[in-house]
Formats: structure tokens, C-alpha cells, sequence
């Protein structure tokens, strides 16, 4: 490997290593894609079941302060992890009881889980630590496969496609699925043949919330080992967006997972590896852009479920 | 004006009239956040009574203080009134906030490059910062107008995308002076007047007195508007009484993109800003939204919902020094408001609990 310095602040690096492209670019585009893989499941399962979470981006925040501040203060990571699965269920319990009891708008109370979400993580943080930062990173992460130098490959992230693989087997494959896609589709046709509609969404909303919970929680005791103000940038958002991407497929969700997290992975490695010394916000938009060619792109060739974001009255 | 009094018999949310209902509504839902609030701020180990009594004393204690609340309010009034012609026919507009940095920093460029007197001045920014939020909101709308691409997450991707590229174009224009990381002064005829010597208060405000009136107008007082209630309130019957859903969409979106850029300008080119920055304006679109739902989407109560939302934000530093909390202090607060907001006819709901728990009481007697 060779380095250049053209004198004008661009480093290129001479290399036809093609290992160390490969590597460098795989690696971290699996540890984004794990969180992207969990929240983009647990919103196909969701809005199969009729249901849309849009404030996911406020309950990751949530977790991934609750279970760096847990770890750090208990010296336990899986006490932070099971913490932040805690918040998880309250959230669920909250929401359920919004749009299952009352009636909620969903949009409405998931862009107010969002900002509720974010001002929570910040104000915990200066509760707990009494600065805008975590003054000391955590002296470990969760474990996982090394790869060389090129950083490890986390367990969680065999974890979240065993999460995709099962909830695909869950919806196509076994007769609760059905009952629950059933749901998604004609809420009325499922009530007339017995099944009952808040009890099975209660149970659904209770899976996707402690999914990103446990995405939150990996961001901030496993890629990253501290929490750092909004570090979620959008993940909650394009795991939303990824539910029309995949199609409502879990299996296509792991791949749509694996394909963002590959955008989210591209600046650093643009301009670290391969050197390119466009200004960071170009780079940092790939992801956004990534999101709305794809979309636009696929869109007419998938339909939702039919009665996702409706509330369900009984008449 | 037929239209109006034909309405009067359909639902409460296709008429015009000041229910009070929806006004003690808005108050519960208020009570509610900072009820909630107050009890998250003790349990964070602050004080809520320090924290709250701060707020009302630096927002309306003083004369100068009541100036920084009506100069928040300002742009939020607008940000609000984008949100609430988008959400009036159904559109989920979450760009305001992208939409309002664009705009706020078209304001700035024409600002930066021009100085011609201030009555053509800025009228030219008012302009600039509509098409700026107008570009913002295209892309979002041909999607969902023409794809049927759900118009909340693009323009949520689109505010990270807006974020990035003003963050990106404020370091070309940047101030001379000192470390700033924000862009020069624009022209002083590009900036609005202030109205009185004792605070920030300026001519802005009359834009967006202007802004509301002419929402107003148009929701209740046109066919156009009346067909944007119809399609919020039950997109089917729209169609069939012959609205065109795809060019309804295009026309709201980009309405409420450029009442967004208008905001965003109503902030960069006020007396005390003059210069755009990207970390002083974020939050001016999302709690535009806030103040959208706090007011029933309705601009009237847009308004009052900016005024509170305003009090809020312009006295986020004086918590700051009081308690030690952070500025996202008010995300939290009207995170917790906007969800309550979310529960449809919440007096009907706490009327049948209250008549529920009567009964129960009086059966056990």
C-alpha cells in the first residue's frame, strides 16, 4: 500500500488490496444493517397486522441511552440490554393503550413518540452523566466475530437475520400469521370470524417495540460503546421506510437491511479508505437519497396492507 | 358563504365556527403535557417548580421577554400553517422542517446578494423562501401524487437530505469574523424591522398575521378550500364529488411547502438573526407541527398553539440556567402534548369514563 499526499489535502491511497476494500466496506455495513434489520422486521410484522409505528426513531433514542447508562453504571451490558427491553414494553403498553383503548391517530402519536423520545434521551443524559456527552465510553461492547482488524462482526447481527428467517416462517407458514395478515387486510372480516382484533395487535405491538428496543440498545453498547445525542440519524426512519421497500417481507427486509446499511456505511468508508474528500455532508445524504430512488422506484410494484394506520371500532 | 351554512349540519370538523369543545380541548391536552412533564422532571432529579415558574416569568414577566415569545411565534405561526393546510386534507407534511431550512436560507441568499430598498427587498425574500420550501416539497409531492409514495417517510428523508445541504452551502458563506460557524450578515434592508426598542419583536409578525389570514380565507372561503377539507375529512367522498386527488395533493404540498419557506425566513432574516444558521433554526418546522396539532388544526388556534410553543422555546435558556436542563427539554413537553393530541375527542372520552365511574360508584352504594 502506498500513500499520496497531492499537497492539496486530497489523500489517495494506492492500493489494489482488494481485502482491505472488501473488508472494510463489508464489516461496517453489517453492524448498520443489524439495527436496520430489527426495526425494518418488526415494522413488516406490524403493519401486516394493520398497525404503522412512525416514532420508532424516539423509542431507539430512548433505548440506546437507557442501556449505555445502565451498562455504565451497573459495569453489566446485559443489564443495560435487558433495560432498554424494558422501556421497550412500556412503550408498547403506552401505545397500545393509545391506539388499542382510545382510539389514537397513529401518525399523530408516533410523531409524538418521536419528540417525546428525543427530549427524553437528551434529558436523561444530563440527569445521569450532568453533560451534553457520556464523559467515559464503556469499557467493552457486546462480543462478536473479529475479522481480522477490520472490526468484528456482532453476534447480534446473526441474531437479527435468525429474527427475519423466523418472522417470515411466523407469517407465511404458520396459522397465527395468517390470522394476523388476516387482520391486516380486513380487521372486520377477521372480528366476524372470532379472532379477536386489540388482543393479537397487543401482542404484535409488544414484539415490534422490544425489536427496537433491542436495535436502540445495540447502538449504544455494541457498535458504538457510548450514547451520543440523536446517534440514531435516521436508522428509525429508513427501518419505516423499509417496510414498503420490502414489500412487507421480512426476508426482503433483511436484504433491504443489508442494502441500507451498506448506504449508512459508505461515507466513512468513501473517505477513509478509498479517500474521496467531498465535503462529509454529500456523503452523509447517500443514505436519504438511497431511501427515496428506491422507493421510487419500487413502489408501484408492492401494495400495503390494507387497513394499516385505520383504527378498528367495533360496530 | 352557502357553503358555510350548508355545513353547518355535517361534522364538527368540516365547519368554521370557534367550537368551544375543541378550545377546552386544546387546554387538556396542554394540562396534560405539562402535568406529565412536571412529573418526568422531578423523577429526573430536577426541580418542576423552579423549571416552570422560570418559564412563565421569562416568557411573559417582562416586556422584553413577551417580545422574544411573539418573535418565536413569528415563525412559528407560519411553520404551524404549513403543517395545518397539509394535515387539513390529509397530507402528513413532516418536511416543514426541511422545507423551512431551504427557505430560510433562500432568504438569506437574497438578503446576501442584494440590497435594493427594503419595499422590494423583502417582498423579494418572502418570494425566494416560497420557492426555496416550494423545491423542497416537489419531490415529496410527485411521489405521493403520481406514485402514491407515503408522503411522510419522503419528506422525512427529505429534511436529513435539506439538513445536510444547507449545513454544507452555510460553510461557503461563512461569517469572517471569529470561529463562527454560521453564514455573514445578510443586507439590513433584507431583514425585517423591529417594532419596538425593548425586544426582538419585528415586522415579521405582520406576514404571518398576513399568512393566516389568507389560510383562513382559503380553507373557508374557496371551492379549492373546501375540497382540501372534504379530501382530509373523507378522500372518497372527494372523489366523488369530482376533486382531483393527484392535483389536490400537488397544490396542498406545495401550499405548505412554501408557507414552510416563508417560515424559515421569517427566522433568517428577523432584526436579531440576519444570518442563517443551521443549528438556531432546526425545530422551527417540527414544532411548527406541534403547534399545528396543539391548535386542533385550525389557524386560530395555529396561532395560539405558536404563542405557547414560542413562550416554550424563548424561554428554553433561562431553564437552562435556573435547573441545569437541556434545550430538548421542550421536545419532551411537546412530544407528551402532541401524543395527547393524538386521542380523538378526548372530553367525549373523559366524560363517558367520569359518567362510568358515577355509575360504579353508585351501584356500589
Amino acid at each position: 500500500m502506498e500513500e499520496v499526499n497531492t499537497g492539496e489535502g486530497v489523500k489517495i491511497i494506492m492500493t489494489f488490496d482488494i481485502t482491505l476494500i472488501f473488508f472494510s466496506i463489508l464489516v461496517p455495513s453489517l453492524g448498520y444493517s443489524v439495527p436496520l434489520i430489527l426495526a425494518g422486521t418488526a415494522e413488516v410484522i406490524l403493519e401486516r397486522s394493520g398497525v404503522i409505528n412512525i416514532g420508532m426513531e424516539g423509542l431507539m433514542l430512548v433505548s440506546a441511552f437507557v442501556a449505555a447508562a445502565i451498562a455504565y453504571t451497573s459495569g453489566s451490558l446485559i443489564l443495560g440490554l435487558l433495560s432498554a427491553l424494558g422501556i421497550g414494553l412500556i412503550f408498547a403498553i403506552i401505545y397500545s393503550f393509545l391506539i388499542l383503548s382510545l382510539s389514537a391517530d397513529q401518525i399523530i402519536a408516533g410523531i409524538g413518540l418521536y419528540l417525546l423520545g428525543t427530549g427524553a434521551s437528551v434529558l436523561g443524559l444530563y440527569a445521569v452523566f450532568h453533560a451534553a456527552i457520556m464523559p467515559f465510553a464503556l469499557p467493552e461492547t457486546l462480543p462478536g466475530i473479529q475479522v481480522y482488524t477490520y472490526g468484528k462482526i456482532s453476534y447480534l447481527f446473526f441474531v437479527s437475520v435468525a429474527v427475519s428467517i423466523a418472522a417470515y416462517l411466523f407469517l407465511f407458514k404458520t396459522k397465527a400469521g395468517l390470522v394476523v395478515r388476516a387482520i391486516g387486510e380486513s380487521p372486520e372480516a377477521a372480528d366476524a370470524a372470532g379472532t379477536s382484533i386489540s388482543r393479537v395487535r397487543f401482542a404484535i405491538i409488544i414484539i415490534d417495540m422490544l425489536l427496537v428496543s433491542l436495535a436502540g440498545a445495540y447502538l449504544s453498547i455494541d457498535l458504538n460503546p457510548r450514547f451520543v445525542q440523536g446517534m440514531t440519524n435516521g436508522t428509525g426512519f429508513i427501518a419505516l421506510a423499509m417496510a414498503a421497500f420490502a414489500n412487507w417481507n421480512p426476508l426482503l427486509a433483511l436484504f433491504g437491511g443489508i442494502l441500507f446499511g451498506f448506504t449508512e456505511a459508505l461515507p466513512l468508508w468513501l473517505s477513509v479508505v478509498i479517500g474521496v474528500s467531498y465535503p462529509y455532508q454529500f456523503t452523509n445524504m447517500i443514505p436519504f437519497i438511497a431511501v427515496i430512488v428506491v422507493l421510487a422506484g419500487v413502489i408501484r410494484r408492492v401494495r400495503a396492507p390494507a387497513a394499516v394506520g385505520r383504527i378498528f371500532k367495533r360496530t | 358563504m352557502e357553503l358555510g351554512q350548508s355545513e353547518e349540519t355535517e361534522s364538527a370538523k368540516i365547519t368554521a365556527t370557534i367550537d368551544f369543545q375543541k378550545v377546552a380541548e386544546s387546554i387538556i391536552l396542554v394540562l396534560i403535557g405539562f402535568g406529565i412533564s412536571a412529573i418526568v422532571i422531578q423523577v429526573a432529579g430536577y426541580s418542576a417548580v423552579t423549571a416552570l415558574s422560570t418559564l412563565v416569568q421569562s416568557s411573559i414577566g417582562s416586556p422584553s421577554g413577551l417580545s422574544s415569545t411573539l418573535w418565536e411565534a413569528t415563525s412559528l405561526t407560519m411553520t404551524g400553517l404549513a403543517a395545518t393546510i397539509a394535515f387539513r386534507a390529509g397530507l402528513f407534511n413532516i418536511g416543514v422542517e426541511g422545507q423551512a431550512y431551504l427557505g430560510g436560507f433562500m432568504g438569506f441568499l437574497v438578503g446576501y446578494y442584494f440590497s435594493f430598498p427594503t419595499v422590494i427587498e423583502i417582498p423579494l425574500v418572502i418570494i425566494a423562501s416560497a420557492l426555496g420550501g416550494l423545491l423542497w416539497a416537489l419531490i415529496p409531492a410527485f411521489l405521493k401524487a403520481y406514485r402514491d409514495v407515503n408522503e411522510v417517510v419522503t419528506t422525512i428523508m427529505m429534511n436529513y437530505i435539506g439538513s445536510y445541504l444547507v449545513s454544507y452551502l452555510q460553510t461557503i458563506y461563512k461569517s469572517p469574523y471569529g470561529n463562527a460557524a454560521y453564514t455573514s450578515q445578510v443586507n439590513p434592508t433584507a431583514q425585517f424591522m423591529r417594532l419596538f426598542p425593548w425586544g426582538t419583536l419585528d415586522t415579521g409578525i405582520i406576514v404571518s398575521l398576513i399568512g393566516l389570514v389568507v389560510v383562513y380565507f382559503i380553507l373557508w372561503y374557496t371551492t379549492i378550500g373546501y375540497s382540501i377539507r372534504v379530501s382530509g375529512y373523507n378522500p372518497f367522498a372527494a372523489r366523488y364529488a369530482g376533486v382531483n386527488p393527484k392535483r389536490m395533493t400537488l397544490f396542498v404540498m406545495l401550499l405548505s411547502g412554501s408557507l414552510a419557506g416563508i417560515g424559515g425566513a421569517l427566522f433568517t432574516n428577523s432584526s436579531i438573526i440576519g444570518h442563517f444558521d443551521i443549528t438556531t433554526i432546526t425545530g422551527v418546522g417540527l414544532n411548527g407541527i406541534t403547534v399545528s396539532l396543539i391548535g386542533q388544526i385550525h389557524p386560530i388556534g395555529t396561532l395560539l398553539g405558536a404563542l405557547l410553543v414560542g413562550a416554550m422555546v424563548a424561554s428554553t435558556p433561562f431553564i437552562e440556567i435556573a435547573t441545569g436542563m437541556p434545550p430538548q427539554l421542550v421536545q419532551l413537553i411537546t412530544g407528551i402534548i402532541v401524543v395527547a393530541a393524538s386521542i380523538p375527542g378526548i372530553i367525549t372520552m373523559l366524560r363517558t369514563a367520569l359518567n362510568r365511574w358515577r355509575k360504579s360508584t353508585q351501584a356500589k352504594e
